[in-house]
């Protein structure tokens, strides 16, 4: 493998695409091998489920847990990972990120129809990292730099291909309530009122075309190639406790713009909403234009700068929150004139607003660590655990299958050599679905830091052999990752 | 100060407990109304009523803010630059909403600071509709109640600024080669006339007209309701002509039309009034100046538009782009001739309801929320600020306690015979600041009025403070250790008007120290005027014959003792180190002659074998101050040479962070000397050579801790130091002075008394009895050089001509020889001879002056004079620049009768 450089990427573009992409088979190790059976014989279980199990195992079936616990029957085949000097917990949960996607930013302000998983690179150097952190499941969604959003994708870290990834897609919708470049606070809000007087004078302009007899939207429908089927050649009314669009019902859903549906799945409650907010100010057009929308129940606030101050409005409306950045602001106190840290997660708990964390970066500050900070704060472990797995979890509508060990959730383990909020913890093995996609023992890029041992078939730094076209190994595309990581944080913040 | 104590309580207590506010103007601004010595009251963030009868109910707070005080409803900003953004790109769009641009959640003390309590929020501007404005109160995080009414008006323009709207631009989803990215629009306008077309349009459009291509999809139906609603219209107009198309436009579409900015509305007030439109007038507060042009078209400033448009009955409000400014720009209106009922209508009462709030703010009547601004003046005077803000019944600012305090009264008396009428002081920081007939006013100052005032009494000899005793305190101990801040003896006596006490011990002691202190100030820093400033003597005696004999001697001793002391500086002065071979001319002790003796022979010696040969002990003095370098530091080292003893400092950086003491011997060609630093043993060796061309080439090393550092040295002066200035009390002289050293004559506190008086730096007071008594006195003083001033000297008044220019003035405790002590020019001053019977002194003297004394004499000689005689005039006695802040605040003239004493400041702080 090589680290390749960006002309080199760009030579490797046209003429070695083929070549790498076979390479690439032939280096990961297959992910969709569901079947089979695992056993972890590890020698503590942390299942967040209620109990600590010490010296316990887990048995995983075709991918799903079918049974967690210290003394349980083993089947005879069952391939076994021995695992009894680390402790075990379940994968750990991005709850929302921006990062893995070639451009985490479009320029059309109000964009549903566009789906980050055509922006998803399997390749990205982002997952690698996103697994050597102890992650499993991310839940990727387009960054702040927006109106309304693109329609976001739940993945796991490994796979070849977006399908192999996917978890669940079209997961939701990102709304931003902070000024994109360009924008003021009142123009930005007014975009986003406007993106819903946008859908309702479109589906008051289809309805009237119905009842006046023209057929305008079923033409587009037909012309843009979309074919009905049972439940969309009918017309339902439109379920949305905000507004109503009189006479909806005639109109086949089918007919629907492409360009609209998303919205309209939205303010019918049937995706969440996630929208960032850069400051309290944000939050009160936010949840303005939630309530106002009727999406209030499916939104999740995406919180920065100085959001903590609206606590109360978030509080009262019980909207869960997921808490980016560095989870501290410096305040003057107004009495004393001393600076103050405030520490973020301690306020949203103490007002019993719900919420998750997020990465600050893929590596150095990952959700463990995170979570680290939390515990450092005082909160227990067991929740700041939460605030890094069942929490996102069931923000991003995937509780019943990750976020916790149980029988019946998928086989996702992370096998830590300690305690995860201590420097002296790391991840030692992870296992998605049943199957060992990481081992620290074998990772390379670990190797190469710890030891000075360049990673497996490299040259470093010799980019004369890069233009052999030979391998490689997710690295290509991230220094565009990288510039998208970077406008979306200076958005965030 | 209580008070005060209760005010910042209340603070954080918030609006629900009920509150009176009390102060010497109300302006309710409903109807008109002015209420004096009146109050507010409020109660959960409303006001409950207001008038002058009011009373406090039980469990209420009362803040008094005093009869200078004046009390305005919250002023309403009709403009502001708060929610001022970046305008959406299309010349039209309602969907702008200016309280987005709101942040509720942070503070806005410099608004509540500046008395404005609500404000106008315009979307944003720069477009011909740029959007929906929003009113909101500032102060208190009160979340999203702040905004006090979102929508409030339409806020465009159909000015210059309005004018630039940029082409329209939407960038087409997917750009495909059948769908080019195309090219922006143009958007109206780019002229009045384009304005006004525009409008038109646009009001067609929202009848149900064509406009969606022109002017977006969404401005159409939101037009429309907006027109249903009766929504107002607030458009910027700035020209006759600007303000002649919107008034059209107003009234051909039957829209309620508030005017912005409206420069010029005045020449068409008449229009104005009968459209019914109203106007925001904006003021132009920034201090900046810009040329205007030079074309007769050119405008010039007027401010006569608000009169204009008050005569015409339009209902207008004054504002600022520059919200903060709010109250200055109702000042400037005034300037320009409007009435001050009206301009205060204009930030309150009248901008309230052109805002659409006035049922909520804008004036104090029952039911409206409790905002009220407390001023220090009238509202439109450009020397008025801010003393306290109220919002929502709590409080939301005030200006610090002691910041600053100006006095205004119709007589100011100066304490010199100088009277400033009218006149004003201002005090800061303890001191008087400024003095004249109009005075700066610091933002936020205390500002008191009334009819007179004058510098806080002296009472030139009392005893406030010994608690009775009647022991004269040792001469040791020092008066000063007696002090305690003012007592409520020491206030009352204040209050009666007597701030200063020359403190004199009782008992019969031959001489007494008084000191001058205030007794009743509130800091001990404070308290001390002069220490030891007067010595008490007395001249009488029961025995005719031995009358003076005590006060002669102490006068001849004190003579002498000066001398001593004089005597003393100057030999320090011109000592120089006595050289060795000075020495040989002088008979000293018996040491000197062995040694010069042995020198002798050794110059024979020499003489013998080398034509130049240094002397075992060399003929050269070191004693001088020496300067080098040392490893890059400064080495400055002092020597004083005593033959073969050497003495000295030695300050280097590179040595010891302290100076260090060193002694040691002169040794053959060089020293050797040792010392103790923090660092450890310092040893100096040091090697010398004397030449006749260079001087002396002196070397030296100093070594601490075994590191040395070697310096060459040079002699920058030959003095060890300059003559010492003689200190009090210390007896011995220092220790190891160097031989033939002027020796220190012994001090002596008593003496030390009379010496202060010879050189001026003290007063004596001679008790003095009758005419030959006082003449005697005088020349005995006048001889050593003393002005006295005589105390008791009933009989002075018959030999004033002869007494003066030679005493100092007299102090006196009744005040039947003042008058014509004063025809002669000679200052008198009034003693108590009591403790607390100080505060009757200004009684006293008005007795004095029922008696024939002169009024401005009487009031000198408690305050100007007074000082002058206790020679304490650069701190107490006149109101002046620089001198304390003792200041009594009176009923009326001092020079009339039956004038009161009614506030007192000492040190600049009221006396409570």
């Amino acid at each position: 493998m090589i680290y390749l450089t960006r002309r080199a990427q760009r030579t490797m573009k046209h003429t070695s695409a083929l070549l790498a992409a076979l390479l690439l088979l032939a280096a990961t190790p297959s992910a969709s091998a569901l079947d089979g059976t695992l056993v972890i014989e590890a020698g503590k279980i942390v299942t967040l489920t209620g109990e600590v199990i010490e010296g316990g195992k887990i048995v995983i079936v075709d991918g799903r847990i079918t049974a967690i616990g210290a003394d349980v029957a083993v089947p005879w085949d069952a391939d076994h990972l021995d695992a009894t000097d680390l402790i075990a917990y379940p994968g750990f949960i991005e709850a929302i990120t921006s990062s893995g996607m070639d451009r985490p930013n479009e320029n059309v302000d109000v964009a549903p129809f566009l789906d980050v998983r055509d922006s998803i690179d399997p390749v990205n150097v982002y997952f690698e990292d996103a697994l050597r952190s102890g992650v499993t499941t991310l839940n990727i969604q387009q960054g702040s730099a927006c109106v309304v959003g693109a329609r976001g994708h739940v993945v796991k870290p490994i796979g070849r291909t977006v399908e192999e990834m996917s978890i669940r897609p079209r997961a939701g919708i990102v709304l931003s309530a902070t000024p994109k470049r360009g924008k003021s606070r009142a123009t930005q809000a007014q975009a986003l009122r406007g993106a819903f007087d946008g859908l309702r004078r479109y589906l008051e302009g289809v309805v009237a075309d119905t009842k006046a007899g023209n057929d305008y939207a079923k033409r587009e429908a037909m012309y843009q190639g979309r074919e009905p089927d049972e439940e969309s050649s009918k017309g339902r009314k439109l379920e949305c406790s905000g507004w109503d669009v009189e006479g909806l019902k005639l109109v086949p859903r089918w007919e629907l713009d492409d360009k609209q549906a998303p919205l309209v799945s939205l303010v019918e409650g049937r995706i969440p909403a996630f929208i960032y907010c850069g400051g309290a100010m944000d939050v009160r057009v936010a949840i303005e234009v939630a309530e106002a929308n009727g999406f209030l129940h499916k939104t999740t606030l995406v919180l920065s700068g100085d959001s903590d101050r609206a606590v109360d409005l978030i509080a009262e409306r019980g909207l869960p929150v997921i808490l980016t950045g560095a989870l501290t602001r410096s305040e003057i106190d107004e009495e004393t004139d001393e600076l103050e840290d405030i520490f973020l997660p301690e306020i949203y708990a103490e007002a019993g607003v719900r919420f998750a964390l997020r990465s600050n970066n893929a590596t150095t500050e990952s959700l463990a660590y995170q979570a680290a900070r939390c515990v450092a704060h005082g909160m227990s472990r067991e929740d700041a655990l939460r605030a890094i797995s069942i929490t996102p979890a069931e923000i991003i509508g995937v509780a019943k299958r990750v976020g916790s060990l149980a029988v019946g959730m998928d086989g996702n383990v992370v096998l830590y050599t300690g305690d995860p909020f201590s420097v002296d913890g790391v991840v030692q093995r992870v296992i998605i679905e049943g199957e060992e996609v990481y081992d620290r023992a074998t990772d390379s890029r670990v190797r190469h830091l710890e030891q000075g041992e360049a990673p497996d078939n490299t040259e470093p730094n010799d980019p004369e052999s890069s233009e052999d076209g030979e391998s490689g190994d997710g690295e290509s595309g991230d220094g565009e990752e990288g510039d998208g990581e970077e406008g979306d944080d200076e958005k965030e913040g | 100060m209580l008070l005060f104590t209760l005010l910042s309580s209340l603070a954080f207590a918030g609006g629900d407990a009920p509150v009176v506010l009390r102060a010497g103007t109300i302006h309710l601004v409903e109807d008109g109304v002015v209420i004096h010595d009146g109050a507010v009251l409020m109660r959960d963030g409303k006001i409950v009523s207001a008038g002058a009868e009011l009373e406090t109910p039980a469990g209420a707070t009362e803040i008094d803010y005093g009869p200078d005080a004046v009390i305005i409803p919250g002023i309403v900003a009709a403009d502001s630059s708060l929610g001022d953004t970046d305008p959406n790109p299309r010349t039209a769009d309602l969907g702008v909403r200016a309280e987005d641009n709101f942040n509720p959640f942070t503070g806005y003390g410099s608004f509540s600071r500046a008395g404005v309590t609500t404000a106008y929020l315009a979307p944003a501007r720069g477009r011909l509709i740029a959007g929906q404005s929003a009113v909101v109160k500032l102060a208190e995080k009160r979340g999203e109640s702040r905004v006090l009414q979102a929508g409030s008006a339409l806020h465009g323009a159909v000015t210059a600024e309005a004018r630039k709207t940029p082409g329209y631009w939407e960038p087409p989803i997917p750009a495909t080669v059948d769908v080019g990215i195309g090219v922006p629009v143009k958007q109206l306008p780019a002229t009045t006339m384009g304005a006004v077309v525009a409008l038109d349009e646009l009001i067609a459009y929202a009848k149900g007209g064509a406009g969606e291509e022109t002017y977006g999809a969404a401005v159409g139906p939101a037009l429309a309701e907006w027109i249903q609603a009766g929504g107002t219209w607030r458009m910027a107009a700035s020209s006759v002509a600007e303000i002649q198309a919107v008034l059209a436009f107003a009234t051909t579409h039957e829209l309620p039309l508030v005017i912005d900015g409206g420069l010029d509305s005045g020449e068409l007030a008449a229009e104005i009034a009968a459209s019914g439109a109203r106007v925001v007038l904006t003021m132009n507060t920034s201090a900046r100046i810009s040329d205007r042009g030079k074309g007769a078209d050119a405008r010039w400033a007027e401010f006569g538009d608000a009169v204009s448009l008050a005569e015409a009955g339009v209902e207008f409000a004054i504002a600022s782009r520059s919200a903060r400014s709010t109250l200055f720009a109702a000042a400037i209106a005034v300037g320009g001739g409007l009435s001050e009922p009206d301009a205060l209508r204009a930030i309150t009462l009248s901008a309230a309801n052109i805002l659409g709030v006035g049922d909520r703010v804008g004036s104090i009547a029952a039911g409206k929320e409790a905002d009220i601004v407390v001023l220090n003046g009238s509202p439109t005077a450009a020397t008025t600020s801010v003393l306290a803000t109220w919002v929502d019944g709590a409080l939301a600012w005030e200006s610090e306690v002691d910041h600053a305090v100006v006095l205004e009264v119709d007589e100011l008396h100066i304490g010199d015979g100088e009277v400033l009428s009218p006149g004003q002081v201002l005090i800061r920081s303890g001191k008087v600041a400024e003095v004249g007939s109009v005075v700066a006013h610091p933002v936020g100052c205390r500002v008191v009025r009334g009819a007179a005032a004058m510098p806080g009494m002296i009472d030139a000899r009392g005893h406030l403070g010994l608690e009775g005793s009647t022991r004269a305190p040792s001469s040791k101990i020092p008066m000063t250790r007696l002090f305690e801040p003012g007592d409520a003896t020491d206030r009352r006596v204040a209050k009666a008007g007597v701030t200063t006490v020359a403190l004199t011990p009782r008992g019969t002691a031959a001489i007494s120290a008084a000191t001058v202190y205030k007794p009743a100030a509130a800091k001990l820093d404070a308290m001390l005027v002069e220490d030891s400033a007067v010595a008490y003597v007395t001249w009488t005696s029961s025995d005719p014959l031995t009358a003076g004999t005590a006060v002669r001697k102490m006068l001849t001793d004190g003579a002498a003792y000066k001398k001593a002391w004089d005597d003393y500086a100057k030999a320090v002065a011109s000592w120089k180190p006595e050289l060795a071979e000075a020495d040989e001319d002088e008979d000293d002790d018996d040491d000197d002659d062995e040694e010069e003796a042995e020198e002798e022979e050794e110059e024979k010696e020499k003489k013998k074998k080398k034509p130049r040969k240094p002397k075992s002990i060399p003929p050269f003095s070191l004693t001088g101050i020496w300067e080098g370098e040392a490893d890059g530091a400064r080495f400055r080292l002092q020597l004083i040479q005593d033959d073969e003893a050497i003495t000295g400092r030695l300050r280097c950086d590179a040595v010891s962070s302290d100076v260090i003491d060193l002694t040691g011997t002169r040794v053959e060609h060089g020293i050797s000397m040792s010392g103790l630093a923090p660092e450890g043993e310092v040893s100096l060796l040091g090697s010398t050579e004397e030449s006749d061309t260079d001087g002396i080439a002196f070397t030296v090393t100093a070594s601490v801790d075994g590191a040395g550092h070697e310096a060459e040295l040079e002699r920058t002066s030959e003095e060890y130091r300059v003559g010492e200035r003689p200190e009090l009390r210390r007896d011995e002289p220092a220790e190891g002075s160097p031989k033939g050293y002027p020796k220190k004559p012994k001090a002596d506190p008593t003496k030390e008394l009379i010496r202060a008086a010879i050189e001026g730096r003290g007063r004596l007071m001679v008790r003095v009895n009758h005419s030959q008594e006082i003449l005697d006195c005088v020349s005995a003083c006048n001889r050593v050089g003393i002005q006295p001033v005589l105390v008791n000297g009933s009989g002075a008044s018959s030999i004033a001509s002869q007494i003066q220019g030679k005493v100092i003035g007299v102090l006196l405790t009744s005040t039947s020889s003042a008058s014509a002590l004063a025809r002669s020019g000679i200052p008198v001053a009034f003693g108590s001879g009591a403790e607390e019977g100080a505060a009757d002194l200004p009684y006293f003297v008005t007795s004095g002056v029922y008696s024939g004394l002169s009024p401005a004499v009487a009031v000198r000689s408690l305050t100007g004079d007074a000082a002058k005689i206790l020679g304490v005039e650069g701190r107490v006695g006149r109101i002046a620049q620089g001198l304390d802040g003792d200041i009594l605040l009176l009923s009326s003239s001092p020079l009339e009768l039956g004038f009161k004493v009614l506030r007192v400041w000492v040190a600049g702080e009221e006396i409570e």
